[in-house]
């Protein structure tokens, strides 16, 4: 029987032009999120070459000068000597011997990679620095800097295949399935077929199939199409396996929105009324729900004013600077071109730099620390009350799936500050022995990889969300089919 | 005599009657109730929420700059030049109405430090301290406006045809004698009354807050700016409100009617406006913070026109030298380096202008690209303006950064001016026993950093195209739904 | 075949039917008449277990409704008073869907259009859009789904309401063919004359009570028309 009414429905669809329609803009609006999202990563990629390559230029330059001098000292058989800090070119060692120098004045950058599947959800990645310089300047510093964009757009927010999906597919489905039963009472067919050996359950069970069909795979196929021309690392299977959580928590979602459909119509109310409160129920579901959960999270915990950080920061950095140094040493800090020859005095002040960078590093981390924590508050209120919306799930599970959620930032930032020390000690140390760089040694210079995170530790982020979202749309259904159970075929 | 005495009768307003009529049904509305009543619920959170967020910011914001003016005099005894490397800090004011639209306000930085030598962007961020969650959206009163007025309107009236024709009240009316005209006035005073009836309260209460709480002396032309305004949130409602008895009016039956409507909501809510950004940044790309560093730096070293700064440089001084007829920088009456760090600070200006103004207009030239794209959806130019009259838009940004810019570099000229004249004796001695050091007295020399923000004059400028387009939008909407009523009554219902 | 015991319906305060006992046997067409609102067609739908009775019972081949919904709904075929079928599909393919929901799935394309020609549905009409249909036509196309249902009882509500002479006779001499083949017949109707002509029986309702029964043989045309007014008020 169910395959019947099934295949009767799924001809009854095709030739609706509504449906047709539907289903060209979801197309095109998953092939417009896809490319967009690919425009994004690919101008972050440019952001992070651009940077680097002029940083890696400043030091290919200096290594360059430095092969120069090698080849004069081995000329004239002498040694290498260790230039002091200033910049007057032309005599003696360059620059490039003096780790100090090099470690300090050039940065390199620690690149946070897109995962496989990014250009599924952009997350906060639009406005989240992918490419952080690390030098031996004080590393919090660094976390103060953001990528640009125009704010209007940040505002706005992106068009990426997330969008399409946690907003337009719920549309799309209602649109499908406002009228799924109150249509047929409304035109006579639901008492005509109705008199026959069929229940109405399954009447609208094999409703809901057809059409859930029909978006599997639409949704498969399209979702496919988006990963292979905008997605990564194809070759890999976990890889597959993420495009699999994709695509199961998209089913999920819309399965949501098909029982919220079912639910509605059963309380036998006219078609244009189901439209209504299903067009409420996604406002609430979908904008009203998350905006008031923001603004609650961000009440219960108000991310710690910057400007505060900023000024108790900068005290700290003062009282540092007053602790240490008198008024000519302040003044001779700030340019040391200008110290008087004596390259010991000249190369003290970087010492005295570098330990007040450390000393300003250490006052400042544990207000960073906090800053971060109540962050984390934030973010831990969010997950749960994530809920109250099946919206809110699937943004945070699309978040972990795209590898675009805070999360792994904060994971990033972690061997971010890991490589930074690792960056000083190497420069520092040689530094500080007043050991000359050699040309070889420019080859060992320490290098960003960054680390994944295990796939376990992610699926435990994901699975609540998931199983949060399994429960509700179980229930919906439950209940929807429960309330089938009073719907009024005929009578007053 | 009968019929003299009837011609002579007092006909009531049709359009009144029409109107009363559908004020009446709608309100009885269970829908009425339930829309209206969350309408008002969101409305008023966003509002107390905004007022909240407000007056905390604008307070911690005035006593910031104040303490930041104030660690810069207090800075303690240095170098002038060290005191242009201590700096000082700008921090944004909120816009006069941001509490009921705060705009771009969390996507911009409200902390810029000034110092020498560096053009800084703003930092602080406020969207980057925040869950991804907010990026769903804040809530303001603009963003319940914009996104739940028109839904409410298209809930209260696309039976307004429809529903009529499918119950056969309309052709009793049109047996009547009612025409087109008194239909569409008549319905769209009715049921904008009944819309009205939910969201003016909340609009009162708002313009009570700022009454009470004195804003107005801090912005200018405030009741200007509610205004104009309220001026436009209400043509964006006729939009809706137009629209919604042309289409009822069309379609076949009211379930034909929403389906047009809530799928015209979403698309031009939703859709449009993202695809309207995305398409806007092909158009007009603007570069990421490492190709911005990048070009700036190579450009500060070789210079706008191709002529190295270095060489640029070594011309001035030969020039100076000339001039003071002296065979050494060392022997002119002015501090050397005091000059040089002044000269090449000019040599970067022009670079940071060019490349700082670039992006300023590429973020202009999008937004204006997106206000054009407003022919397909009203929001998009009603975003603009609200966000432009509540202060919390790119020109209140730049008019920020700007000023932050100008202050920057009069404190660099003042104190490298005061250093250059008042160490001229140090030039060429490079001993500690001759430094120079200034106090609060000098470094008073600079202002304290304090900005305007753009007029209403200013902002109206701006905004004159999108204000035209939402005109545009207001009077094709009532055109529209006039042609379609003419057409019932021709059709016969 | 068609039997109801003591059938109650009770919509909150307003009784709709007040205790109708009712039997209707395999070759009776059973004409039931009544104003608006007198119950016939909660009668019906009380049949077809669209609605639950307040107290009695409704059997159809001696199964209760109520407790063998699906079992009971093989034996009916329900006609109401405007058939309304998918009209993106042919009459064939209505045809084609409603018996297979029926239960048989066994028939062939030529045995449903020989139903559809039973009951006079022209041979191109069958190939043609339902939504083109007139209601004379789509009333044939639901005998049609009953004949092709082999149906033991058949529901019919107000079926001649809105047709021209010549379809309503046509209709009635479909419905003495389905007599003939052994079926029971419950019709609501207005129309007196009809009742005569088609039924064996008819029975008078009037707020919810059936006020009098009587077999068509034994009465005139003029003496239902009298006895029906009488009734009435």
């Amino acid at each position: 029987m169910y395959s019947l009414i099934v295949a009767h429905e799924t001809r009854t669809l095709a030739k609706t032009p509504a449906l047709a329609w539907i289903l060209l803009l979801l197309s095109a609006a998953i092939a417009f999120g896809a490319w967009s999202a690919s425009a994004l990563l690919e101008r972050q990629a440019r952001g992070a070459a651009a940077i680097s390559q002029y940083e890696d230029g400043l030091r290919a330059q200096m290594r360059a000068e430095l092969a120069k001098y090698e080849e004069k000292v081995k000329a004239s058989g002498g040694t290498l000597e260790f230039a002091p800090i200033n910049h007057a070119p032309g005599e003696g060692p360059p620059q490039a011997t003096n780790a100090g120098a090099v470690g300090s004045e050039t940065a390199t950058f620690a690149v946070l990679p897109p995962a496989p599947l990014a250009a599924l959800s952009v997350g906060q990645s639009d406005i989240t620095l992918n490419y952080v310089p690390v030098s031996m300047r004080n590393v919090i510093d660094v976390t103060k800097e953001n990528e640009i964009e125009n704010p209007v757009n940040l505002k706005t927010g992106s068009f990426d295949i997330a969008f399409v999906v946690v907003f337009l597919l719920p549309i799309f489905i209602l649109a499908m399935s406002y009228d799924l039963l109150s249509s047929e009472k409304e035109r006579g067919t639901l008492a005509m077929v109705l008199a026959h050996p069929v229940t109405l359950r399954k009447l609208m069970a094999s409703k809901l199939i057809s059409r859930f069909v029909i978006l599997l795979a639409v949704v498969t196929a399209l979702g496919l199409g988006a990963v292979l021309s905008v997605g990564s690392a194809l070759d890999q299977p976990a890889t597959w396996a993420w495009f699999g959580a994709w695509l199961g928590a998209t089913l999920l979602y819309s399965l949501f929105w098909f029982a919220l459909a079912v639910l509605v119509n059963a309380l036998g109310h006219s078609s244009a009324t189901n439209g209504i409160v299903l067009a409420g129920a996604w406002l609430a579901f979908v904008v009203v729900v998350p905006t008031l959960v923001s603004v609650g999270a961000t009440t219960l915990y108000p991310a710690p004013s910057r400007m505060d950080f900023t000024t108790a920061a900068r005290e700290a950095q003062t009282a540092a600077e007053f602790e240490r140094m008198r008024a000519l040493d302040a003044y001779y800090y700030d340019h040391l071109e200008l110290v008087p020859d004596a390259a010991d005095k000249a190369n003290d002040f970087l010492t005295l730099a570098m330990a007040s960078s450390a000393a300003v590093e250490k006052a400042v981390m544990p207000l960073y620390e906090e800053f971060q924590a109540q962050l984390n508050r934030q973010e831990a209120a969010v997950a749960r009350f994530q809920y109250l919306s099946p919206t809110l799930m699937m943004q945070l599970a699309l978040n972990e799936i795209a590898g675009t959620s805070a999360d792994r930032y904060e994971h990033f930032m972690t061997q971010v500050f890991a490589f930074h020390k690792q960056w000083t000690e190497f420069f520092a140390g040689r530094f500080l022995k007043r050991t000359p760089l050699t040309t070889a040694e420019y080859d060992l210079f320490p290098k960003f990889t960054y680390v994944e995170e295990p796939a376990g530790a992610v699926m435990a982020r994901l699975l609540p969300s998931l199983l949060g979202l399994l429960a509700v749309v179980g229930g919906v259904t439950v209940f929807a089919f429960a309330a089938l159970r009073k719907y009024r075929v005929a009578g007053r | 005599m009968a019929e003299a005495s009837l011609s002579r009768m007092k006909a009531p307003s049709l359009i009144g009657v029409v109107a009363r009529k559908e004020f009446t049904e709608i309100v009885r509305d269970g829908r009425f109730k339930w829309t209206a009543a969350i309408m008002v619920m969101l409305l008023l959170t966003a509002l107390a929420t905004g007022w909240q967020k407000y007056a905390a910011y604008s307070a911690m914001q005035t006593a910031a700059q104040e303490t930041s003016n104030r660690q810069w005099l207090k800075q303690g005894d240095k170098n002038p030049h060290s005191a242009a490397h201590y700096g000082n800090y700008a921090f944004k004011q909120a816009g006069p109405l941001s509490f009921f639209d705060n705009g771009i306000e969390p996507y911009t930085g409200n902390l810029l430090f000034m110092e020498a030598h560096k053009q800084n962007l703003a930092i602080s961020r406020p969207a980057n301290d925040m869950s991804a969650v907010t990026r769903f959206g804040d809530l303001n009163g603009a963003t319940v406006l914009q996104v739940l007025m028109p839904l409410l309107i298209i809930f209260l009236g696309f039976t307004a045809f429809s529903g009529e024709r499918e119950r056969g009240t309309l052709r009793q009316l049109l047996s009547m004698g009612v025409g087109p005209r008194e239909l569409l006035w008549g319905k769209a005073l009715g049921i904008g009354g009944a819309a009205a009836l939910a969201i003016v309260p909340c609009i009162v209460l708002g313009a009570l807050a700022i009454g009470l709480l004195d804003l107005s002396s801090t912005a200018d032309a405030l009741w200007g700016r509610v205004g104009l305004l309220t001026a436009a949130y209400i043509g964006y409602g006729l939009i809706f409100l137009f629209l919604t008895l042309a289409v009822s009016a069309l379609a076949p039956n009211p379930r034909a009617a929403l389906i047009v409507l809530v799928g015209f909501w979403a698309l031009s809510v939703f859709m449009v406006p993202k695809s309207a950004a995305e398409i806007s940044k092909a158009v007009y790309p603007s570069p990421t913070l490492g190709e911005f560093q990048a070009v700036m730096k190579a450009d500060q070293v070789r210079g706008l026109d191709g002529v190295p700064t270095a060489v640029k440089f070594g011309t001035y001084v030969r020039e100076l030298m000339k001039e003071y007829n002296v065979d050494s920088p060392m022997k002119l009456p002015m501090y050397f380096p005091a000059l040089r760090m002044q000269k090449l600070e000019e040599f970067d200006h022009v670079v940071f202008d060019h490349h700082y103004n670039a992006l300023r207009n590429t973020y202009m030239a999008q937004r204006r690209f997106q206000d054009g794209l407003g022919l397909l959806a009203p929001l998009l130019p009603l975003k603009s303006v609200s966000m432009g009259l509540a202060g919390s838009d790119l020109l209140h940004h730049d008019t920020y950064t700007r000023a932050a810019e100008a202050h920057r570099r009069v404190m660099v000229e003042r104190m490298n001016g005061y250093l250059s004249k008042a160490a001229a004796d140090l030039n060429g001695v490079s001993n500690s026993s001759n430094y120079m050091t200034a106090d609060e007295e000098v470094f008073a020399i600079v202002p304290p950093f304090a900005y305007t923000p753009p007029g209403l004059r200013e902002v109206v400028t701006e905004y004159a195209g999108a204000l035209l387009i939402l005109a545009a939008w207001v009077l094709a909407s009532i055109v529209l739904a006039a042609a379609a009523v003419g057409r019932v009554r021709r059709a016969g219902a | 075949m068609l039997e109801a015991i003591k059938l109650k319906k009770k919509y909150g305060d307003f009784e709709a039917l007040k205790g109708l006992d009712l039997k209707i046997n395999a070759g009776d067409i059973y004409c039931l008449l009544g104003a608006n609102g007198a119950g016939k067609s909660t009668t019906i739908n009380l049949f077809l277990n669209f609605i639950d009775p307040t107290e009695g019972t409704a059997k159809v081949n001696g199964l209760d409704v109520t407790q063998n919904p699906l079992e009971t709904k093989k034996y009916l075929a329900y006609i109401p008073e405007t058939v309304m079928l998918y009209g993106n599909l042919t009459g064939l393919e209505n045809l084609a869907y409603f018996a297979k929901l029926g239960g048989h799935a066994e028939y062939t394309d030529a045995d449903l259009r020989d139903f559809l020609k039973q009951v006079g549905l022209q041979d191109e009409a069958m190939d043609k859009r339902v939504a083109a249909y007139s209601k004379g036509m789509r009333q044939k196309v639901g005998v049609a789904i009953a004949l092709a249902k082999q149906a033991k009882a058949l529901l019919l509500d107000e079926p001649t309401s809105g047709l021209d002479p010549k379809a309503s006779n046509e209709f009635s001499e479909l419905l003495k063919r389905l007599q003939k083949g052994g079926a029971a017949i419950l019709m609501a109707t207005h129309d007196l004359f009809r009742a005569k002509e088609t039924g064996t029986r008819i029975g008078i309702m009037r707020e919810g009570r059936l006020m009098r029964e009587l077999s068509t043989d034994e009465v005139s045309h003029a003496d239902v028309e009298r006895i029906y007014l009488e009734h009435m008020h």
